[in-house]
């Protein structure tokens, strides 16, 4: 925390370095984060760097009552959901226009992909997921994506969205029960 | 009902493995208790491996080498950056760049209104009783619509199978009706208890219809085992004459409706 707060206390003197030292910390994390929010690597890429410039230009009025990383993780889902209002085209679209990870290789929209069955079979569950997690609400998924794909005990989601737990686990709750119902021809395959 | 009721409250965190010893004890017996709970939560776990097949490709180490390049490129000059002081001034120079008076009237309209309003609402949610007493309301409203809806679609294949069956040339021992009746009784019992709750609520239209199915268990349930002819006659006018899978079929369009099914968004 000391650290954090001296870090902090550096960028607003001007010093370059020290917002270098932050993004090199959090760039991963806020990439991660924006990419299982949107599914996208273009999204994930455009949404971190607005993030730390948003950092960058509000350092000032972070006040250091929550960590550094839970400020960063705010910043980056609520930038998450401005991007998507902005996008004029449902998210499922958006998918499909996408380049897509197979898993072994990436290829994109038009090009007929040599993907062995296997591939095959786990780029058609990608797809399923994803369509899954477009089902969810923006608050929802924040949450999901925050406990699930994070490992954030619920306090930290919490934190990070700035909600009670109770609300938390009503959400996670909301978000499980409409996966389950996207994802109910996987049952029968576990 | 009570123990449904807690047992969804215990529900993510069970998921996520973050139950203490005694409620993970309280849980698991419960499960196995409930075939209702029992089969949600097994869903929820099916769902949530699913989701663990996410795979999303992360960019390799040559792409960070770049990215602060990259986003240094985007910075503001520090100089440029906003102070507290800076943004305050640049916001007041912005908005009196304009003449501001009519918007400034409307606004203020609006604001009035939505003060209020917001006011109101702060006030109801800063209150911890209520936050709680409104989490709980809706963990047991999502608790009864998915019982209503189980009941409704369990007691619709039984009363499906017996109008489709041709009592002249069928075999009546496809219908397995020892089986129908026993879920019939089922039924009946968590009839009871939903009609108890909708009674409570005031839901006029869909506690006609739980009616009406609890009416038909019954026929069924009474249905003579040794002679079932007649029984199953009674029972296939009484859902004729009183429209019941038509009456079915309307509420499973409105649970769709309900649900964003028919949204022109999708």
């Amino acid at each position: 925390m000391a650290d954090e707060r001296e870090l902090i206390e550096s960028i607003r003197s001007g010093e370059k370095q020290s917002f270098r030292k932050l993004v090199e910390r959090y760039q991963k994390d806020v990439y991660r984060l924006a990419l299982n929010m949107t599914g996208s690597h273009h999204d994930a890429e455009d949404i971190s760097q607005d993030v730390f410039i948003k950092a960058y230009r509000s350092v000032h009025s972070f006040r250091g009552d929550s960590k550094l990383g839970t400020w960063l993780y705010r910043v980056t889902i609520n930038t998450c959901i401005d991007k998507r209002k902005k996008k004029s085209v449902s998210a499922l679209e958006f998918h499909e226009s996408e380049c897509m990870d197979t898993g072994a290789e990436f290829y994109c929209r038009g090009n007929i992909p040599r993907a062995p069955d296997a591939v095959y079979e786990k780029n058609e569950i990608n797809r399923h997921v994803e369509r899954a997690i477009t089902a969810l609400s923006p608050r929802e998924r924040s949450v999901f994506v925050l406990r699930h794909y994070h490992n954030m005990q619920v306090r930290e989601v919490a934190d990070v969205l700035v909600v009670s737990t109770g609300t938390v686990k009503s959400l996670l709750y909301r978000a499980v029960r409409k996966l389950q119902k996207e994802l109910a021809f996987y049952e029968k395959e576990i | 009902m009570n123990g449904c009721y807690k047992f969804r409250k215990l529900f993510t965190d069970a998921l996520y493995n973050e139950l203490d010893p005694a409620a993970r004890e309280w849980f698991e017996e419960h499960r196995n208790s409930c075939s209702l709970c029992a089969e949600e939560f097994k869903k929820a776990t099916a769902a949530l491996a699913a989701m663990d097949e996410r795979t999303l490709r992360e960019p390799d180490e040559s792409y960070w080498e770049s990215y602060w390049d990259k986003l240094e490129s985007r910075l503001p000059e520090a100089h440029d950056a906003p102070s507290i002081w800076g943004s305050s001034i640049q916001r007041l120079r912005h908005a009196i760049s304009f003449n501001p008076r009519p918007l400034i009237n409307v606004a203020a309209g609006i604001a009035l209104i939505a003060v209020g309003v917001l006011a109101g609402r702060i006030s109801m949610l800063s209150d911890p009783v209520l936050v709680q007493e409104s989490a709980a309301d809706y963990f047991q409203q999502e608790i009864l619509a998915d019982r209503i809806d189980n009941y409704i679609d369990r007691t619709k294949i039984i009363l499906s199978s017996i109008s489709n069956i041709d009592l002249a040339t069928d075999d009546l021992f496809i219908l397995d009706l020892p089986g129908q009746r026993r879920v019939s009784r089922d039924l009946i019992e968590e009839a009871k208890y939903i009609r108890e709750e909708l009674a409570a609520k005031d839901k006029d239209n869909l506690l006609d219809l739980v009616l009406d199915l609890q009416m038909a268990l019954l026929w069924i349930g009474n249905i003579d085992q040794e002679n079932p002819m007649n029984g199953l006659l009674l029972v296939r006018s009484g859902i004729e004459q009183n429209d019941l899978l038509m009456k079915i079929t309307f509420n499973e369009l409105e649970r769709m409706s309900q649900r964003g099914a028919f949204s022109i968004n999708q």
